[in-house]
């Protein structure tokens, strides 16, 4: 088991194709966490859709191992699968009615149940950005769910997405400055005070 | 406002990261400037990502519970199997994982069953009326072949017969003596004195006259002709107008009557007479003979097409 944990994606992805158990053992170890947070990010927080998409992919991953492009980063090669689940899981919302502004909904009762409590300003926070998250379209939040929650460099980003690095980089800054005015007054304490420190400091 | 060199307008977020408005230097403040309106929103921004960033350090990692990895190992050794070509097309007929009415195999059975169900009605709706017809038209066309195609007709040769003066029959001496002349009615009156035989000739349901037998070199008298169509008698007014034709002829005496004997098929013999009257011999058809054999062959037609009537019966 420990020599598989020295291969690289692309032999344990040679060695599924051969039917190396092992060797899927070990890619599934290295990427399912990284996977279902994604997905949990892009499906509305949803922790069980997050597992059953997940686990579609490896599924896929079994199946048919011969659908990965070994010429590709095995890295993009998934992110790219689980964006493309994520947007036709979109188009299905889409066809029962707008399903993030039913989650807009429940997000504001929980908005309104929190008060000025600051031991709860972060989880406030948290719960805004998730609502602000799923207002944006597709491309914006992707980008900026790979970006500062994968923390994924701006290449593989573009790799996955199939786009350049300059628009990845504007994506990514355009998507904050909107995210930016939804969020002014739902700064953490811990960043402001933060901020002021080093406003004092400087 | 000029551009910096070493930044281009996508790298603000390593500024916003790492740099508070304060310590930008001049070059970068005149970088920053330029893609966000002032201080207050370079702070802003920096605040929300800066946030952003720590939410997502801190935020906990989704739990995924083991049968999952169970499940995908219990699949991934499934798949490592041998597979027989047997269980290969089962599994593509009868696959797991789809929906009873998604099953290849399902599918393709019903079709094939549909297929078969449409192949018999058409069979059923489009052949069998068909094979009613062909027997009908078999039948009327052998009888009509047998009865009246001239080249079945057996022309035999004439039985002179002749009748006296008194009325009384003698046999001429060419003329054979036959079972089937016993048969043959003789005309109660000989016709009149005519130089030239004529015989009603039926072909193909058609009685025509033409001259069978010449005997002398006299223009041959014909008549017109009378049709009679194999299912039904028509132009009766004609057969009552030869009738009445044959009955003038009848009175002539003294002169040789010639039956001419037509085998026409094998269940009726049709029989024409032919008078001859002065080198003419006339062959008359048993006009109610083919009556009667007309009727008979339209109700047989109606009777064998009964089931047909009933079909189309049952469809109205």
């Amino acid at each position: 088991m420990a020599k598989y944990k020295q291969h690289t994606d692309n032999e344990l992805m040679q060695l599924i194709a051969e039917r190396d158990s092992l060797a899927f053992s070990e890619l599934y170890d290295r990427y399912n966490g990284m996977l279902v947070n994604y997905f949990y990010k892009m499906l509305w927080q949803d922790e069980e859709k997050a597992q059953d998409f997940m686990q579609d992919l490896f599924t896929k991953i079994v199946e048919k191992p011969e659908s990965y492009d070994i010429k590709r980063s095995f890295k993009t090669w998934m992110f790219s699968v689980a964006n493309n689940m994520c947007k036709n899981e979109y188009r299905k919302q889409a066809v029962r009615k707008n399903t993030s502004y039913d989650l807009d909904e429940n997000y504001q009762i929980k908005d309104t149940a929190m008060d000025a409590m600051d031991s709860l300003q972060d989880t406030q926070f948290s719960e805004k950005l998730n609502v602000e998250l799923a207002k944006l379209d597709e491309k914006q939040k992707s980008t900026f769910v790979m970006r500062y929650f994968q923390d994924m460099p701006i290449k593989e980003i573009a790799e996955t997405l199939d786009c350049s690095e300059g628009t990845v980089k504007s994506r990514l800054f355009y998507t904050l400055k909107k995210l930016t005015v939804s969020l002014k007054d739902f700064a953490p304490q811990l960043v402001k005070m933060m901020l002021i420190l080093i406003g004092i400091n400087s | 406002m000029k551009k910096n060199s070493t930044h281009t307008p996508q790298d603000i977020e390593d500024l916003l990261l790492n740099k508070s408005f304060e310590k930008l230097n001049s070059t970068e403040k005149e970088f920053a400037l330029t893609q966000v309106e002032n201080e207050t929103e370079y702070k802003e921004l920096r605040n929300t990502l800066l946030s952003v960033k720590q939410l997502a350090s801190q935020q906990e990692s989704v739990f995924v519970p083991n049968r999952i990895k169970a499940d995908l190992m219990k699949l991934m050794e499934e798949k490592k199997k041998p597979i027989g070509w047997f269980s290969a097309l089962s599994s593509f007929l009868f696959p797991s994982n789809t929906s009873l009415f998604r099953k290849p195999g399902l599918q393709l059975a019903t079709f094939g069953l549909l297929l078969l169900f449409i192949i018999n009605i058409g069979i059923d709706f489009t052949n069998q009326p068909q094979k009613e017809m062909a027997i009908n038209t078999t039948k009327t066309t052998e009888k009509d072949d047998k009865s009246y195609s001239p080249e079945q007709v057996e022309l035999k040769e004439p039985e002179k017969i002749t009748v006296n003066k008194n009325g009384d029959q003698g046999t001429l001496p060419n003329v054979r003596a036959k079972e089937e002349s016993q048969k043959i009615a003789v005309p109660a009156q000989p016709a009149e004195s005519r130089e030239n035989y004529y015989v009603e000739e039926t072909i193909s349901g058609d009685i025509a006259i033409a001259d069978l037998m010449e005997e002398t070199e006299d223009e041959i008298i014909e008549k017109p002709s009378l049709n009679y169509e194999p299912n039904q008698v028509k132009d009766q007014k004609k057969i009552s107008a030869l009738d009445e034709e044959n009955e003038k002829i009848a009175p002539m005496k003294d002169k040789q009557i010639v039956r001419v004997e037509k085998k026409l098929n094998e269940n009726a013999v049709t029989l024409s007479t032919a008078s001859r009257a002065d080198g003419e011999v006339i062959k008359n058809s048993q006009l109610k003979k083919y009556k009667e054999q007309k009727v008979i062959l339209k109700s047989q037609s109606l009777k064998d097409n009964s089931a047909m009537i009933d079909l189309l019966f049952v469809t109205l």
